[in-house]
């Protein structure tokens, strides 16, 4: 293929006070890490596909000049997988960007630029983003640049995003490409039957085809008539239902006789056609040498190692834990003994029983709950999972854990969203959108709400852990892991279906950059400090004045049967409610509620355990229970409520059982 | 159609399709077929017929296996490479 000397119309744009540019390219090329470069951190960046799973937009001004940054998921094609992809689309083609700058990793020059083309098709202006040429080089790959640039038509910039290297004249090239009269690209001719065929077709469609409007009630853009062929004679659903009938059934009768021509199905000629396409500029472009050679190989192939990948998975996983652990404990017991002195320094002379001592005092116990108590833990955790993230282990654990994973019937790629609940359940709900079935949604929604997240990790360090020894909390974080997976073979029980099985991209190692793991951990942070910890101290206020003013034993008495079922002290009612705003609350109220510090002298170990197992299993947080209301919907919420309601309590009654035959 | 054409009898030339799943960690392989449904998805991640693929490693117990192909790496479910039938151009060592 060639480009043809006749010139297409651009699709027309409503004029806008700032323009709007959209990153787009395949997954984990580095349009977020180059979105975060411009914009601040806005976007969640990891090395794994499949990090951003919905558009980020944030507005930029770059040299006096604003613009309306986009950065979509990434998108291997224009055909749509799974509804972060879907995401994608919808807004590439609803929302009338002015411009898209296609990001494309250089290292995967060939394949990337299938998407380029496909994307060239659409009509909207268009600049090349040639990212990682770092990689490239690494890779003994050498990109000629101006000949790229000649061949596509468009502007082409080699960038490295992660140093920002280019990222200034990608932007300035960026601007005068919007400046510019749109000149119009001239379209890609395929090999002369498939030319016939998109000719045929475009010229019966009209030239603005009628579409249904936005979801919001805007207009959605034009759509080349061009690109509407193509897209129906690749069999492309979403097309075909914005089309008359007559011409549903013009387009069956060539998608047909092409297959007939060539043996093989429209679509995988048409596919084949860019794929072919994008070899030969590739080859035009690119000289390939010997590659150097690089570490990295030789970490991989002990870390996917049929044996010592496991080893090295266990090893990090308990290293991981004793870390977070040594160092939580350590801060923890630190903490907790100089502000105790701070506190009896700054407030000498208040008198216990008093209104201004129970507002005092439950101010600061909410203060001390989360300085002391969650900020020790979550910190330390937080930037290990940031590490773990962003070097790229992530789909190592994937590709190690599809096996087991297929016994449960899910597949690896679940594994994703399953270690990011370990962090926070809301992202990890929002990473299902990568699973392509609505079945495997569900059952990982479910699964990645049961994982403790870190307020509930912070529980079980912070109570079991720190109380009875850290192999209690290590036995709890099994138990979970075994309740996740005996859900999981319950759940595809009842709810059996054949899945296609994984395809996961396993992206490079990368250094993590301590800026950017700073940046996502403050990120993450920052919703406790500014959300959750106001929230602390405002509820132990609460319950402070509500013990002072002994409200709290309504609550206590409502909830008596589920804490004398479990053989809790009556007190912990109220500190349950509260932990449904957020985990952290019911522990750190617990040391309100009681009345105490040290949570030994007033609790059994058997109920320290029974507490803490009762907490990371029961209902989610609000803020989850909304995450799943949008993943699943309400039904399937309020089952999943339920559900582990019961599991706790069943839990809980099962761990006093057993600790009441162990102490005697 | 040939007559008296045996399924014991086949022409030497033709290449041995064996299916993906079933090649040994190390091996360089051709992809011969891949099923129209799941094409769909590994076509444009690079998994084509006529690609060539590096078979990386192999997870135990029935579990993923990892290919190169053209530079990218990707990690196939084991019952997803059972479809992909394949020829091996080069052994592993």
């Amino acid at each position: 293929m060639s480009a043809a000397p006749g010139q297409q119309a651009l699709v027309t744009i409503q004029p806008r006070s700032t323009p709007q540019v959209v990153l787009i390219g395949q997954p984990n090329c580095g349009k977020s890490t180059l979105f975060n470069r411009v914009a601040g951190y806005h976007s969640e960046v990891s090395n794994f596909p499949g990090s951003t799973v919905h558009a980020a937009k944030s507005s930029v001004r770059l040299n006096g000049w604003t613009l309306e940054l986009v950065d979509l998921p990434g998108i291997y094609s224009l055909t749509a997988c799974n509804p972060a992809e879907t995401a994608a689309h919808a807004f590439l083609l609803n929302s009338g960007a002015d411009l898209v700058i296609n990001v494309v990793d250089a290292s995967l020059l060939s394949r990337s630029l299938e998407l380029t083309l496909e994307l060239r098709e659409l009509g909207i202006p268009m600049v090349v983003c040639l990212n990682m040429s770092d990689e490239a080089r690494r890779k003994g790959i050498r990109i000629s640049r101006e000949r790229l640039e000649a061949a596509l038509q468009v502007p082409v910039v080699e960038t490295i995003a992660p140093k920002g290297d280019g990222v200034q004249e990608l932007f300035a090239r960026t601007k005068s490409t919007i400046a510019q009269a749109p000149a119009a690209l001239p379209p890609l001719t395929w090999s002369r039957d498939v030319e016939q065929e998109v000719a045929e077709l475009e010229a019966k469609l009209p030239a603005q085809s009628p579409r249904p409007p936005n979801a919001d009630g805007s207009e959605a853009p034009a759509l080349l008539p061009r690109f509407i062929a193509i897209k129906l004679l690749e069999g492309d659903e979403s097309m075909a239902a914005c089309v008359p009938p007559e011409i549903r059934s013009q387009v069956e009768a060539q998608r047909a006789r092409l297959a007939e021509k060539r043996g093989r199905t429209a679509a995988t000629v048409i596919m084949s056609e860019r794929h072919d396409w994008a070899m030969r500029l590739c080859e035009q472009v690119a000289e390939v040498g010997k590659p150097a050679s690089d570490v990295r190989d030789k970490i991989d192939s002990v870390l996917t190692h049929p044996l010592w990948g496991y080893v090295a998975l266990v090893a990090a996983l308990i290293g991981f834990f004793w870390a977070v652990f040594g160092l939580g404990s350590l801060i923890e017991r630190l903490l907790q003994a100089h502000l105790a002195d701070v506190y009896a320094y700054l407030f000498p002379n208040l008198v216990r029983g008093t209104l201004s001592e129970a507002v005092v005092h439950s101010v600061w116990d909410g203060f001390v709950g989360g300085a002391a108590i969650v900020l020790p833990y979550l910190v330390p955790f937080l930037v290990g999972l940031a590490i773990l993230e962003d070097a790229g282990y992530l789909p190592r654990v994937a590709y190690l854990m599809d096996g087991l994973l297929h016994r449960i019937g899910l597949h690896g790629t679940s594994t994703l969203p399953l270690i990011l609940g370990y962090g926070c359940s809301v992202p990890a709900c929002l990473a299902t959108r990568i699973l392509p079935s609505r079945r495997d949604r569900f059952l990982t929604n479910v699964l990645a709400t049961l994982v403790p997240c870190s307020a509930r990790s912070n529980v079980i360090f912070a109570l079991a852990g720190f109380y009875l020894g850290p192999a209690w909390a290590l036995g709890i974080f099994c138990l979970n892991a075994a309740v996740v997976v005996g859900t999981g073979a319950l759940m595809s029980r009842l709810w059996p279906e054949v899945s296609p099985g994984m395809i996961l991209e396993v992206p490079r190692y990368q250094w993590p950059q301590p800026s950017m793991v700073l940046r996502k951990v403050w990120l993450r942070i920052r919703e406790f400090v500014t959300l959750s910890w106001p929230l602390l101290i405002a509820g132990s206020l609460v319950l402070g004045l509500a013990e002072h003013w002994r409200w709290n034993h309504l609550i206590d008495v409502g909830l008596s049967p589920i804490t004398r079922l479990l053989g809790l002290p009556l007190a912990v009612g109220t500190t349950l409610v509260f932990g449904v705003l957020r985990k952290e609350l019911s522990m750190v109220m617990l040391v309100q509620a009681m009345g105490t510090a040290d949570i030994r002298h007033v609790m059994t170990a058997a109920q320290i355990v029974v507490f803490t197992i009762f907490v990371t299993f029961y209902v989610p947080c609000v803020a989850t229970i909304a995450a799943l209301v949008r993943e699943v919907g309400r039904r399937l919420t309020a089952v999943a409520i339920a559900y582990t309601f019961v599991l706790a309590t069943i839990l809980g009654l099962a761990a006093r059982v057993l600790m009441s035959l162990v102490a005697r | 159609m040939a007559i008296g054409k045996t399924p014991s009898r086949e022409p030497q030339d033709k290449p041995k399709q064996i299916p993906l799943s079933s090649v040994a960690s190390g091996s360089r392989v051709r992809v011969l077929a891949i099923p129209e449904r799941i094409a769909r998805q590994l076509v444009p991640q690079g998994v084509r017929p006529g690609e060539f693929l590096t078979v990386k490693n192999r997870a135990p117990i029935g579990g993923a296996i990892l290919v190169a192909v053209n530079g990218a790496t990707i990690a196939l479910g084991r019952a997803l490479a059972r479809k992909i039938m394949v020829k091996v151009v080069v052994e592993s060592r």
